[in-house]
């Protein structure tokens, strides 16, 4: 099978598992109790304004009728009425969304630069005093909470030692660079504006590093049970024989074989980091995609909700048909095998 | 016989106890158990675990009366930690109650009949894991008013596909077997090839699961109480009393960092008896 036809199929299936998660959000949207037009206009509305309402937005149709309209409402980029904002969501969820997308960023970044080093230093030193301090590091953080190592971090850093902004995104004295990606530390970076910047990167820090425990955890232990397995093959102890140092050996040789797992468990542990997004922009007040879905959630705001999981859903499986992709090229056997 | 059995039972606690943070986790999560059983026994102020208020005592600091301190309407926090154990642990009671059977039908199903059921099984499967749990239950949670009970509703709705995916990837592995085979051709019935020879052998891994899965839950139920989307107060719930000690933070630190704690006691005790299981089964999940 080649490459593309395996990109192709793994884009399929992208598409119906959306498509599936789209039927199951509206379902869940369909049995919220209570008149979402009357909800819509409150408890002053007249019964004409509330039955105008109900017509327009489909509610006397079938259930399948209401669910594509739906479906070609979200197509020509209607989400729905917010509402508490009562915005298009879709206008919310791009307001929100970039604060959310750079903590990820930011959070993948630390999952690999101290993740798989720690797991390749651990294959190195088997057994030595390095190793079982990273094996418990590892452990606790894939155990403990996320949303308590960010508590443990607020409590340390913010308040204990005063080193660390506690909430928020910016320091109340500045005022973000013109918008372009909604980012704010690519926004300033972009622009030269490196007050900004490195203000931007310290309230990043603490949610960013909290965010990213587990999946340190998980990726160091991958690394280091791959690497282990790897470090006996015979093209290795040929490579020692001949006297190449360690380090490349470790890093180069080693490292590429060994990676493919970890980037398998990247993808399999999304879901949870986005879970934890939820918690984490909570502690934090991060003003992201996440908390924007608590608020609805609470108040009862259906349209943002199912924008919000949708989008969510949507990230997730973007993330996995990335790692689809990076999987194949790393990895021939990947996309010459004949099963999915 | 009952020599043999001996035997075994002691060459299996050797194996356990062959790691010592695995006994550490029986330590912890069999004192837990107590606790929260007799809570209203053991704990100095029974009535605390509830709207009860004691306005003259709040926000005191810990000392002998209070070990953990008090609240800001005077309760004992310690109480509260301990009924908040019986929260936790009865949230991942109903919510496996729910999941595993579910799961462990499905996936035998799937693994044992093969073919369109086994696709149409997976790919559902695969579609709800592809909504973050939390997500999912935060949904669920929110077309239901948020409590405890609907916490755990929410959460059970979604836990069975861990269990789908487990027990069908054992089916997988052994339904071409020679034994399976030879029962088929004699003509023993489907329910009971199911049920009586090929689940047996998944029960160990599905042990190993539920133990871990406790500390899963846990922490999963206490973020959902934290976002206050569970347990409303005044229920002693971990995740409720973290959020809102977070209010009184950094002053009275004590009623965020002790129901912290406790949830880590409760995460860590359960991984590392589940770490101890695995060694000691056998089983890689």
């Amino acid at each position: 099978m080649k490459y593309i036809e395996y990109l192709l199929k793994r884009l399929i299936y992208s598409v119906v598992v959306l498509f599936g998660l789209s039927v199951i959000i509206f379902i869940i949207s369909r049995v919220i109790p209570g008149d979402p037009a009357r909800m819509a206009l409150g408890p002053h509305a007249t019964r004409e304004q509330v039955e105008a309402l109900r017509q327009s937005m489909g509610l006397h149709l079938s259930l399948i009728e209401q669910y594509i309209m739906y479906i070609t409402n979200l197509f020509r980029g209607d989400f729905g009425m917010s509402l508490v904002s009562r915005r298009n969501v879709l206008v919310d969820l791009k307001l929100y969304f970039p604060a959310t997308l750079e903590l990820i960023i930011y959070t993948i970044i630390w999952v690999v630069i101290i993740g798989v080093p720690m797991g390749v230093v651990s294959a190195a030193k088997k057994d030595s005093k390095v190793d079982n301090f990273f094996k418990t590091l590892s452990f606790s953080a894939v155990v403990a909470p996320a949303f308590i190592i960010g508590l443990a971090f607020q409590l340390i850093f913010g308040y204990a030692l005063n080193i660390m902004p506690i909430t928020g995104r910016l320091s109340s004295a500045l005022s973000a660079s013109p918008r372009i990606t909604g980012m704010l530390s690519f926004d300033a970076l972009i622009q030269g504006d490196f007050q900004v910047f490195f203000n931007s990167l310290r309230h990043l820090l603490l949610p960013s590093l909290a965010l990213s425990m587990p999946g340190i955890g998980q990726v160091s232990r991958i690394t280091r049970a791959s690497m282990l397995e790897v470090g006996t093959k015979d093209y290795i102890s040929v490579m020692h024989s001949y006297g190449v140092p360690d380090g490349i050996i470790n890093f180069i040789y080693m490292l590429k074989p060994a990676f493919i797992p970890s980037l398998n468990i990247i993808g399999m542990t999304f879901a949870s980091l986005l879970g934890n997004a939820f918690l984490i922009e909570q502690v934090f007040s991060w003003p992201g995609v996440a908390r924007y879905g608590i608020n609805a959630l609470l108040k009862v705001d259906v349209n943002a909700l199912m924008g919000v999981v949708l989008l969510i859903g949507a990230v997730f499986l973007a993330t996995n048909f990335i790692i689809d992709l990076l999987m194949g090229l790393l990895d021939p056997r990947v996309r010459l095998s004949e099963e999915d | 016989m009952s020599f043999l059995k001996n035997e075994r039972i002691k060459e299996n606690w050797y194996r356990f106890s062959q790691n010592k943070t695995s006994v550490i986790g029986l330590i912890i999560v069999l004192t837990i158990i107590i606790l929260a059983i007799f809570a209203p026994y053991l704990t100095p102020y029974p009535g605390h675990r509830g709207a009860q208020t004691d306005f003259r005592n709040t926000f005191q600091s810990p000392s002998r009366s209070h070990i953990f301190g008090t609240d800001d309407v005077g309760r004992d926090v310690f109480t509260r930690v301990i009924f908040g154990f019986r929260f936790s642990l009865l949230l991942s009671a109903i919510v496996l109650i729910i999941g595993v059977p579910i799961g462990t039908i499905l996936g035998l199903t799937a693994g044992y009949f093969g073919g369109r059921i086994e696709m149409v099984i997976l790919r559902f499967t695969d579609m709800m894991l592809s909504i973050p749990p939390l997500v999912m239950a935060l949904s669920i949670s929110a077309v239901l008013t948020p409590n405890l009970r609907n916490m755990m509703i929410a959460l059970g709705a979604i836990w069975w596909t861990w269990y789908t995916r487990l027990v069908r990837s054992i089916v997988v592995s052994i339904r071409n077997e020679n034994f399976i085979k030879s029962l088929k051709l004699m003509g023993i019935g489907h329910l009971h090839i199911m049920f009586k020879e090929i689940l047996p052998n998944c029960i160990s891994e599905i042990l190993v699961k539920v133990t871990l899965d406790i500390a899963f839950i846990i922490q999963l139920g206490a973020g959902l109480s934290f976002l206050g989307l569970g347990a409303q107060p005044p229920t002693p719930a971990l995740g409720t009393m973290i959020s809102q000690g977070t209010f009184h933070l950094p002053t009275d630190w004590w009623m965020t960092v002790f129901p912290a704690l406790a949830i880590l006691l409760l995460v860590f005790g359960f991984n590392w008896l589940g770490d101890g299981l695995k060694d000691m089964l056998d089983v890689e999940l």
